[in-house]
């Protein structure tokens, strides 16, 4: 017995190593249920839903383990950290139930499902039939039902095989394709996937006119975009201009707008509407008060012209809610009027391009993209980048958006750097895919600690680790990569340790993925319609003090 | 397959997009076993309806001779849709000298003769920055490869891309005199 037991933990661990958790932690349940006794799986699983953020029951698994062993201090720190996990609001139910250990893979995959072993069997056979059959366009058409059925266990199939094929980049592509699927199907069904912001997903019916005043329709920013769009979903009427006209132009219920004092003749629009009394929610992308005059922006964006920044002032004035992608960039608003919501920014599964498999490359991409920082702020690790080229021979730089950083790289021969240019919001999940680690390096300036953390948030989604500097949202993200504390020899060995091991690089690339899911639009759209639906309805006084929305 | 070759307007390419674009279209359809457009590349950076009609529907963008500015835009949201692009070029841009009017386009960024039209005054044009030569070398890493007319250029280029060569042909159709013999 002891024997068969010790077969099956090692198998266990040989799955758990190779980070196929679906199989490890099938194997463990099962052990558990025939051992309800071993220490070590009883760890193991505690490990398992301590990972989840299921503290509760992990700290149920562990003082069963001590109770066991009750000489093993190791369990006691591991108690003491399911503690600080613990939630009163999962429940610590016998975790060898199907429910428990279901919802247990959801979280630890991100997937909403688990698939039957009994269905990835059949989805092997129907393969195998079509592969050997004479005529596989027929026995295709007459299963297409079991296909779609079967549709997940039957990338499962292929995932596997993969991996047997030592074709880990195929098995990664299938896995972004199998959860994407999921997400897709368990939002048909209504359901909530396992990496949802906690709450309802019942969105509040917005029926009035919502009108987006926006300094540019044509140029919109992602953020607008993506709004508009989550809007249009829950069947809101927008209507997008750059001026309103009144008499002309019907009254809307509400206006949106962002970034106003780009377009300052805008901002006469918006103070007619706001003595007509209509709401008007103020979105404002970035922290303008500290942008610094050397920023690639500046000249559009910034507050150097008197125009632009007594435009800035009156949208404030007029505004009855501020909203803001991060929280420090609301802090520092606190002085005004109305103190900022902050609604982070989130991506559409609606655009093909973030599931879409990245084309394969030989060499290791480590990637700059322009929008995240400014040239400075990437020569401050330029150093490590080419310290890091030299020493692996398959490595490049890839530099998006920004020619004068490529040329920070000249020295570098044609095989070892390369440029792409920016392209609109909706390519830029397929640009991303072209780098496997992404870095974000910032100066410790007041601008700087006020960026929110789209551009992680976006590596996750896309599945792709990154390294970065601890500005506050970055710290509050954390998921899919690894801060850099210090501007020194750190940011070398972290990279140096990313490019090396590509395992870390899956795993963190799987945990962004999985965070990233609370930011798809479905949910950074419900905060939006709440925000719009209080404010319709008046539930949000204007000109009050306001509680910020966190996520 | 379909393939769209993409070509500019430019009067002093019309020789060259003879050779290496309308020959090469003439001669695939001719055959019919494959299809071939062409597309100005004026309408490919626009992405006018034309152009998302023509190049939505081809399975191969061949771009001659330019790659910068917004064309490497373009390229990138064709090759995000699955497109294969290649580059056809037929100059060794890289050896241009100054006496070649080439020259200040390639190498010193001096914009290209733009369309004037009647009556209006021709706007004052800046220099292209990064010049052309070096943005060239940039869509050489983003193309999937590159076709040139001598096997000088696939030496000279093959450290940047994939390179074949694919020499001028002549249209035999606009040789009546040829076809008589």
């Amino acid at each position: 017995m002891q024997h068969e037991l010790n077969v099956r933990k090692i198998l266990g661990r040989t799955y758990l190593n190779e980070n196929r958790l679906e199989e490890a932690l099938d194997i463990f349940v099962k052990i558990l249920v025939d051992y309800p006794e071993d220490v070590d799986t009883l760890l193991i699983l505690g490990g398992f839903y301590l990972a989840g953020g299921n503290g509760k029951t992990a700290k149920s698994l562990y003082l069963r383990a001590k109770q066991l062993d009750p000489q093993n201090q190791a369990i006691e720190r591991q108690v003491a950290m399911a503690e600080e996990l613990e939630n009163e609001n999962l429940d610590a139910s016998i975790p060898t139930d199907m429910d428990s250990v279901s919802h247990l893979l959801q979280r630890l995959t991100g997937k909403s499902s688990s698939i039957d072993e009994k269905d990835i069997l059949r989805a092997a056979d129907l393969l195998d039939k079509i592969i050997n059959s004479k005529n596989p366009a027929d026995l295709v058409s007459a299963h297409l039902e079991e296909i779609d059925d079967l549709l997940l266990a039957l990338i499962e199939v292929n995932i596997r095989q993969a991996r047997a094929d030592g074709r880990r980049d195929v098995a990664d592509a299938l896995y972004n394709l199998q959860v994407n699927i999921d997400i897709q199907v368990a939002s048909q069904a209504g359901q909530e996937p396992a990496h949802a912001i906690p709450g309802s997903l019942e969105k509040p019916q917005i029926t009035g006119k919502l009108l987006m005043l926006l300094p540019d329709p044509e140029k919109r920013s992602s953020r607008m975009a993506l709004l508009r769009s989550a809007l249009e979903n829950a069947g809101c009427q927008i209507t997008e201009k750059s001026v309103y006209t009144p008499g002309l132009d019907p009254r809307p219920d509400l206006v949106i707008t962002s970034n106003p004092h780009t377009n300052p003749g805008l901002v006469e629009s918006l103070a007619i509407l706001s003595e007509a009394d209509v709401p008007i929610i103020l979105d404002l992308d970035t922290d303008f008060n500290d942008q610094p005059v050397d920023h690639q922006d500046y000249g559009i964006t910034g507050l150097g012209t008197q125009v632009r920044s007594n435009a800035y002032a009156t949208a404030l004035s007029v505004a009855d809610l501020i909203t803001v992608p991060s929280q420090m960039q609301a802090s520092a608003l606190n002085d005004v009027l109305n103190p900022a919501f902050v609604i982070p920014d989130g991506w559409s599964r609606q655009n093909k391009f973030w599931a879409k498999a990245a084309q394969p490359h030989n060499m290791i991409n480590i990637g700059w993209v322009g929008t995240s920082g400014e040239l400075d702020d990437l020569l401050l690790i330029r150093r490590f980048i080419i310290r890091i080229l030299r020493e692996f021979s398959n490595a490049r730089i890839v530099i998006v958006g920004n020619p004068q950083a490529y040329r920070l790289f000249d020295g570098l021969s044609e095989n070892r750097r390369m440029y792409i240019p920016l392209v609109g919001h909706e390519e830029f999940p397929y640009v991303l895919s072209q780098i496997d680690i992404l870095l974000v390096p910032l100066r410790n300036l007041p601008y700087n600690l006020s960026l929110p953390d789209t551009i992680l948030m976006q590596a996750g989604a896309r599945g792709i680790p990154w390294l970065a500097t601890p500005i506050p949202s970055f710290r509050e993200w954390m998921t899919g990569g690894i801060l850099t504390e210090t501007v020194g020899d750190d940011w070398h060995l972290n990279l140096r340790h990313l490019v090396m091991d590509q395992d870390l690089r899956n795993s963190l690339g799987r945990n962004g993925r999985e965070a990233a899911g609370t930011r798809e639009m479905q949910y950074v759209g419900k905060l939006w319609l709440d925000v719009i639906s209080q404010l319709i309805t008046r539930q949000i006084p204007p000109s009050q003090n306001l509680k910020s929305v966190k996520t | 397959m379909i393939i769209t070759y993409i070509h500019s307007n430019f009067p002093h390419d019309a020789l060259r997009v003879q050779l290496r674009c309308r020959n090469f279209a003439d001669a695939i359809n001719r055959i019919g076993w494959h299809s071939a457009n062409l597309l100005d590349l004026d309408s490919f950076t626009q992405n006018t309806p034309d152009a998302q009609r023509i190049c939505g529907g081809s399975d191969l963008l061949v771009i001659h001779r330019y790659l910068y500015g917004p064309i490497l835009q373009a390229v990138e949201y064709w090759k995000a849709r699955d497109k294969k692009v290649i580059v056809d070029f037929d100059q060794a841009i890289n050896y241009l000298t100054p006496d070649i009017s080439s020259h200040s386009f390639w190498v010193d960024g001096n914009p290209l003769a733009a369309t004037v039209h009647a009556g209006a005054a021709p706007a004052p044009q800046t220099k292209i920055e990064p010049v052309p030569l070096e943005q060239f070398k940039w869509g050489l890493s983003l193309i999937d490869a590159a076709v040139v007319s001598s096997m000088r250029l696939v030496v000279d280029w093959s450290p940047f891309a994939n390179v074949y060569e694919i020499p001028d042909y002549l249209n035999t159709d606009q040789y009546p005199a040829y076809k008589q013999a």
